[in-house]
């Protein structure tokens, strides 16, 4: 009878032991210290989903192997939109990008943050051995934009992976600091002090215009603090520094006064009642004014498409319309004529959400 | 049919062009203005178009008002209806019944009261003895003497001999009875016998205080006066001798008043039935003191502050107002040698309590060390450094609570940005007097802080977000002698300023924008600064 009940239980412990290492296939890390392979990629992980437009990628190799290591990013470009040329047009327009490392007898693991443009790009990895072969291997990655309605619901392939897990964590912990080192709301005095600093120093140093708590690394205590939203409950646990979705309350906590005045407008823009700021506003840095993720008039015609097509406003005999951009604004003459020269974004108290009453809104222009 | 042929005949009537002009014009000169009034008292604006056709409604169909239409309750109406008309009568009767009834009761008690009130005994007189008949240690005489010395009556105190002569053994003469106290009290039938004595009554000890045969002051006192007698065992140097815990100094450079006039004021010097033989029911603490201080007798002094309005209205409060021992807190109450009867000095009596992060019981809000604050920085606001002639914290705080925020005696914002606020109404504006500052564009003159002639002290502080003084500056201590603070509070998350100085300007790089420089003399252009609107 013992030895049955034995058996039994041996048994139970296999399939358990499977079972564990099933799930736990989905988000494995090649952790060995020493790898049988010479070269393998640590980060970023197969099939992951992005949202910013910058990745690091991590490479560990076997140092008496390997001569030369090589990094090229390919990218999926498709002919870009007018308003896609102007946001990649500081950038170089080739379809890949190439970056070599200098290789150190006693270091195994080389890090590098890359550029990433909408859509499937895929990292390749070339290493030379001490034999004269060269080793390929590939990573496969998605970036998603909120916003652009091609990338906003990317294919069932890809899958939302993250990196801050304890496990996966252990591997950097040989060089990096993996601990949370800030204060609660106060920031540093030295921004290179922060351990967040040291891998994503280009999420805040690559654009002009930087939110105040990303530049000065309020990361984990201001915004990502491991909780999830209404709509992101099925990440609840899958990261240390996930962060909530919808994020409104998270940011209304700083911006105090804006939902003071706004909560006794009459008209609202949907996307600020659901409480997406991240939608129309990028949280770490941007090229354009109030963190905006694309210049003001791009970003309205994302959405609302018909204003471009059918002309805006009001039109002459020949049925030409109203300037909405292309101009400078007569009102403001430091800045260019968009959407916001009429409209509140946010919201507003007059009918099409406009900055005055009807009466006094044309004459801000045209005055006679 | 004659008859119906006569009717059609008066129809003619009508055909008639005299009959037409005089209907059109009736109609004009009368109906026509009638219905216009009518329309302009039921009117309803820009709509008068719905106005005539709901009278229309009215006139013809059913009676409505015209805001039925919109679903428009009147409100005008409703309020014309009296609310005394609403009163029942018979409420009011009852009312008044039951005030007579109140004033017959009154005036019963009165008469009660003046039929149990014990008629006033006649006095007697007491002839006293003539000056030769006293011994000779007692003369000459005082001006308060002991009914039985003043009378001659030695025999009720002391042991007498068949003479009549009071014996004396050694140095002392022998009492009638053991105790000195049952000796008193055989005569003073006031037993004390409240729930707190005095010491040297639970001891037995009148004539520690009292003089048995004679005195300069009243009740046979032996000092001059009350405060003196009193001091005499609870001044702080006797009562080290004595071992008695509680001390009263009156030598002291700030007094005050009562204690100064008399003890008596407020304390029983025999028993009572409240702490501290005080002679009143009032808690000792608060309430006691508040007692005199919420009344202000001549509004034009302004020392005299009405502390119990300040204190239980106040938005703001103290803590250490309502902590164990309230006033006694921070005051010292028989008197000091600091200003305002403190314990200690200004600053440092505050400091007492502030240096430790201290937390508010209401809002729990942290309030930070300023002890260490103090000693990390090398400059001081000037109030707190020069705490003599500038007023120490109390100068901008009121310690007692106030109904502005930080518990400062005038307004200041709380709020980051100062939206619709004028140059003046901030409290800082009481001392630091210079408008200019604020309301020139270019100036060479008016502030260092400037980049060229661009006044840099204007463009922080106009426009929509211009921001309170608190931004940039530490109001206790800083680094700088400009008072430029470590960091700036957005809302609950502390930036770093990161302020560094150069001969002729400077630079900072807070949270608000990336690092800009300025400088007197040659100015400095920044990269990505911000636009005329949103300064």
């Amino acid at each position: 009878m013992k030895r049955k009940a034995v058996k039994i239980l041996v048994a139970f412990f296999i399939i358990f032991a499977v079972t564990v290492a099933k799930e736990d296939k989905v988000f494995r890390l090649n952790l060995t210290v020493v790898p049988n392979e010479p070269v393998r990629i640590i980060q970023p992980i197969e099939n992951s989903i992005h949202y910013e437009d910058t990745a690091s990628i991590v490479v560990q190799i076997n140092t008496q192997k390997i001569k030369k290591l090589e990094i090229i990013t390919y990218f999926q470009v498709f002919e870009l939109d007018p308003d896609e040329k102007l946001m990649y047009g500081k950038k170089p327009k080739k379809k890949k990008e190439r970056f070599r490392f200098r290789i150190k007898s006693d270091k195994g693991f080389y890090c590098k943050s890359i550029d990433l443009r909408y859509g499937k790009n895929i990292i390749q990895v070339l290493a030379e051995t001490t034999e004269g072969k060269t080793i390929k291997k590939s990573v496969e990655i998605y970036l998603a934009s909120p916003i652009l309605r091609a990338y906003k619901y990317p294919p069932p392939k890809y899958k939302e992976i993250f990196f801050h897990k304890e496990k996966n964590e252990k591997v950097c912990s040989q060089c990096h600091d993996m601990k949370v080192n800030e204060k609660k709301g106060v920031a540093f005095e030295d921004i290179t002090k922060s351990n967040c600093y040291k891998c994503h120093k280009k999420l805040t140093e690559r654009y002009q215009y930087k939110h105040a708590p990303a530049k000065n690394w309020l990361c984990a205590t201001a915004c990502h603090t491991g909780k999830t939203g209404r709509l992101n409950r099925r990440l609840e646990g899958k990261s240390r520094f996930i962060w909530p979705e919808p994020q409104g309350d998270e940011c209304y906590r700083c911006h105090k006064k804006k939902r003071k005045e706004w909560d006794n407008k009459r008209f609202h823009h949907d996307p600020v009642v659901a409480g997406m700021c991240d939608k129309c506003h990028n949280p770490h840095s941007s090229p354009n004014r109030y963190f905006l993720r694309k210049p003001a008039w791009y970003l309205c015609t994302t959405c609302h498409e018909d204003k471009v097509l059918r002309g805006h406003v009001v039109f002459t005999f020949l049925g030409r319309p109203h300037p909405t951009k292309g101009y400078k604004d007569p009102s403001n003459p430091d800045r260019e004529l968009s959407c916001i020269s009429c409209h509140e974004a946010h919201n507003s108290d007059n009918n099409f959400m406009l900055l005055k009453p009807f009466s006094q809104l044309c004459n801000m222009c045209h005055k006679k | 049919m004659g008859k119906l042929k006569k009717l059609m005949g008066m129809l003619k009537v009508f055909r008639s062009k005299k009959f037409i002009l005089i209907m059109t014009a009736f109609f004009i000169l009368v109906v026509f203005p009638a219905i216009g009034y009518y329309a302009w008292q039921k009117r309803i604006p820009q709509k008068t178009v719905l106005v005539l056709k709901n009278i229309v409604h009215n006139l013809f169909f059913e009676k409505h008002h015209p805001g039925d239409i919109y679903g428009v309750v009147h409100i005008e109406e409703m309020e014309e209806i009296e609310l005394s008309k609403l009163k029942l009568p018979e409420e009011e009767k009852e009312k008044e019944e039951i005030k007579e009834l109140e004033k017959e009761l009154k005036e019963i008690k009165k008469e009660e009261k003046l039929a149990k009130a014990p008629k006033p005994k006649p006095k007697r007189v007491i002839k006293p003895l003539p000056l030769e008949e006293y011994p000779k240690e007692f003369l000459p005489l005082k001006k308060v003497l002991h009914r039985p010395f003043k009378m001659g009556a030695c025999a009720i105190c002391h042991q007498v001999d068949k003479h009549g002569k009071v014996i004396k053994i050694g140095k002392e003469y022998p009492l009638t009875k053991g105790r000195v106290d049952e000796l008193c009290y055989s005569c003073h039938k006031e037993r004390y016998t409240k729930k707190y004595d005095h010491k040297p009554i639970k001891k037995g000890e009148c004539l520690k205080c009292h003089d048995p045969h004679q005195s300069n002051t009243q009740k046979l006192l032996k000092a001059k006066t009350v405060p003196l007698l009193c001091i005499s065992c609870h001044s702080p140097e006797k009562a080290k001798k004595l071992k008695i815990k509680k001390i009263v100094d009156i030598n002291v450079k700030y007094k005050h008043k009562p204690v100064n006039q008399n003890c008596l004021n407020c304390h029983d010097p025999h028993t009572s039935n409240y702490k501290h033989l005080l002679i009143t029911s009032l808690d000792w603490k608060m309430d006691f003191c508040i007692d005199c201080h919420s009344k202000v007798k001549d509004p034009k002094i302004k020392r005299k502050i009405d502390l119990k309005q300040l204190i239980k209205t106040a938005k703001v409060k103290h803590d250490a107002v309502y902590d164990k021992d309230e006033c006694a807190n921070c005051h010292n109450i028989h008197g000091s040698n600091y200003r305002i009867m403190l314990k200690k000095p200004m600053v440092q009596q505050c400091l007492s309590c502030h240096d430790k992060e201290v937390e508010k019981k209401e809002t729990g809000e942290k309030l930070i060390n300023m002890k260490k604050h103090l000693q990390e920085n090398k400059y001081w606001h000037k109030p707190i450094k020069e705490v003599e002639k500038k007023g120490g914290c109390a100068a901008c705080h009121n310690p007692h609570g106030s109904d502005n925020p930080y518990a400062l005696k005038k307004f200041f914002p709380t709020e980051f940005y100062l939206t619709g606020l004028k140059v003046g109404e901030v409290m800082c504006f009481t001392c630091h007097k210079e408008k200019e500052r604020f309301t020139e564009k270019r100036t060479t003159k008016a502030t260092k802080f400037r980049n060229g002639d661009e006044n840099l002290h204007w463009r922080h502080t106009q426009g929509k977000k211009g921001r309170t003084c608190i931004a940039c500056h530490d109001p206790h201590a800083s680094k700088w002698p400009t008072m430029i603070g470590k960091y700036t509070d957005f809302n609950g998350i502390l930036f770093p300023i990161r302020y560094k100085k150069t001969k002729t300007g400077g630079s900072c790089s807070p949270a608000c924008h990336d690092e800009f420089k300025y400088d007197r003399i040659t100015p400095v252009k920044n990269v990505g600064e911000i636009r005329e609107e949103f300064k």
